[in-house]
């Protein structure tokens, strides 16, 4: 089962920064609201990978899939999609 | 030729190549000729508002085209550009505006919530900004009905171009002031170690506020070339990152060896073509060697320079990296003294050092910073004086780092005489850390060290003896540290402990503290 925006919020606020009562929108940039840096991109791609048990490649590590909490679920929507056997 | 001041570049080759693109941000180009009129008329509108010769002006802009006019707008208006960081928080960007007298801003929409409870206690006038949020304020629509003709003005190189502000021990931060002639000097450096031709493509990877800046915008401008700003999101994102060198057929970059190592670990770089890559600098802390090697051999072809030197004095000593040897873990050399500077080791005493003795370096450049801004304290103890032959000493700056001359002429990095350390190439200073978190009205002692990050820099970790009464707590701490702090200064983790440990001379030991972390957290 994927992770709910809502899960990825939490961990983001709670596991990575600390702050769990902050605000987060889904469409908010991560990178420029200095929610994410350099290290908690690699701390979330991890929890993703263990998550939804995908090995997530470098080359998707990307600002276009994981810019923002929507952008995310995207990726991974799209992810899921691309293992549905046809 | 070229004009004296840091904004002559870019007049020149608006008449000499106007077509030739300046700037690029996201495969979006503005040629010399457009920047140098976008620029001609921020610095009339600037005028119009009030800014007064060597005023003070903030830039406080995430990377974009705008930018770039930002930059050159205030200097044409005989103005000092003073680069805010956009991540910074409103309590330390406040200080800042307040500490230099800053009442003009070029800033974004974007940006502008942060500015309006800063704008009800210190008014300004905003520029690049159309939001109603804010009153005074020009928009670049505004701007562009100005006049496209350079002010006239009579400004000479002697005057300050530029302020830049950085982690200070005593809890606030400091601006080092720079002339147009030291920046010059330093993008004159640049220019001519790499080599640079107007159809090199520069990265601007580092915040404005990193003085990498200088180097990217200002030696790009003397050769007419291309400055490729790179937008924040995309540094977060090492295949992002390589994504952007390949599209944007990036040629030179000037950055962290975090940078570099992520970009190597995590960039994908085998799926880009990097192939017009052709000079990579890197400063801020040491390469481990290892990595360096295994980064060098897979950019067969790609020169690599150590670029060693503080903010204050940014025209140091560097050296040109030879493939490193395998299974070497010597740490590689800063090198020797750039072209146009001189060095003197000191020992305790301000005597020369012999060669082998470890002191402390010093530099006489004119790249020299002229002073903190408003610290007449700071400015007695950053520099040395030696006899000339006129009235004026010879003027030297205080690193406050450690090195030692090898036989071989280049020097080694050993260490701070400070407690000023580097999180991934950022200058923070753990005594700003420690005044910060003391400040706080439930901590009675406070205590910042730093341990490996696991990605071969550091990171900061703190740990309190909170007041009898106080209820903080962690998240408590940490909230309060993120308003106080530049986002690189503030500690990972915060402990809260009944007592701090103190060696004999009453000191806290931070040495055990932070072993202490490390053995708790051994893998």
């Amino acid at each position: 089962m994927l992770p709910t925006i809502s899960n990825i919020r939490r961990f983001i606020l709670t596991d990575i920064l600390n702050d769990p009562e902050r605000d987060l929108t889904s469409e908010q940039d991560l990178l420029l609201s200095g929610i994410l840096d350099s290290l908690g991109v690699v701390r979330l791609i991890s929890w993703l990978e263990s998550e939804c048990q995908i090995t997530i490649p470098a080359q998707d590590v990307i600002v276009e899939h994981f810019g923002s909490l929507n952008q995310i679920r995207r990726y991974l929507d799209t992810r899921a999609a691309s293992q549905i056997p046809s | 030729m070229i004009g004296y001041l840091i904004q002559s570049p870019l007049e020149y080759y608006a008449e000499k190549t106007p077509g030739h693109p300046a700037l690029s941000c996201e495969g979006v180009e503005i040629s010399y000729n457009e920047l140098n009129q976008r620029s001609n008329q921020l610095a009339h509108a600037l005028i119009e508002k009030g800014a007064q010769r060597q005023d003070r002006v903030g830039i406080y802009m995430h990377k974009s085209l705008e930018l770039g006019a930002a930059i050159y707008g205030v200097l044409k208006a005989g103005c000092i550009f003073v680069p805010l960081d956009p991540f910074m928080p409103a309590d330390r960007l406040s200080f800042i505006l307040k500490d230099c007298g800053i009442r003009h801003i070029i800033s974004s929409n974007a940006l502008s919530d942060i500015l309006i409870p800063i704008n009800e206690e210190q008014s300004l006038h905003v520029y690049g900004i159309d939001t109603d949020i804010i009153i005074n304020k020009t928009s670049w629509l505004e701007v562009a009905q100005q006049s496209d003709c350079a002010p006239d003005l009579p400004v000479i190189d002697q005057e300050i171009g530029y302020i830049m502000y950085t982690s200070g021990s005593t809890g606030v931060p400091k601006g080092m002031m720079h002339t147009h002639h030291g920046s010059i000097t330093y993008a004159r450096w640049g220019l001519a170690h790499v080599g640079l031709k107007s159809n090199d493509r520069v990265a601007s990877h580092a915040p404005l506020h990193f003085d990498l800046s200088i180097f990217d915008f200002f030696s790009t401008a003397q050769a007419g070339a291309t400055v490729v700003l790179v937008p924040e999101a995309v540094t977060r994102f090492p295949a992002s990152w390589t994504k952007t060198i390949e599209s944007e057929r990036i040629t030179v970059v000037f950055t962290v060896p975090h940078t570099l190592i992520t970009m190597h670990e995590q960039g994908a770089m085998e799926q880009r073509d990097l192939s017009s890559l052709r000079w990579i600098l890197y400063g801020g802390e040491p390469f481990p060697p290892e990595k360096l090697r295994k980064l060098m051999l897979t950019l067969d072809g790609v020169r690599f320079t150590n670029v060693y030197g503080p903010a204050e004095a940014p025209s140091c000593t560097c050296y040109d990296v030879p493939l490193p040897d395998e299974s070497s873990n010597e740490p590689i050399p800063i090198g020797i003294v750039s072209r146009n500077s001189a060095d003197i080791i000191v020992d305790d005493n301000d005597e020369d050092c012999t060669i082998g003795q470890e002191g402390e370096l010093c530099i006489r450049s004119s790249t020299l910073m002229v002073g903190y801004w408003n610290r007449p304290d700071l400015n007695e103890r950053a520099y040395l004086f030696r006899e000339s032959f006129g009235p004026f000493p010879i003027v030297y700056y205080r690193t406050g780092d450690r090195v030692i001359r090898q036989a071989d002429g280049n020097l080694q990095f050993r260490g701070r005489v400070d407690r000023m350390v580097k999180v991934r190439g950022h200058r923070v200073e753990l005594d700003e850390v420690e005044s910060v978190l003391s400040g706080h009205a439930g901590v009675s002692e406070a205590a910042a060290f730093v341990v490996p990050d696991g990605f071969d820099s550091l990171q900061i970790m703190a740990a309190v003896t909170p007041t009898l009464e106080s209820t903080t707590d962690e998240t408590d701490l940490l909230r309060y540290a993120r308003k106080k702090l530049s986002l690189y200064a503030i500690p990972r983790e915060i402990e809260l402990l009944p007592a701090l440990p103190h060696n004999s001379s009453g000191k806290i030991n931070r040495k055990l503290l932070a072993e202490q972390w490390i053995n708790e957290h051994q893998t």
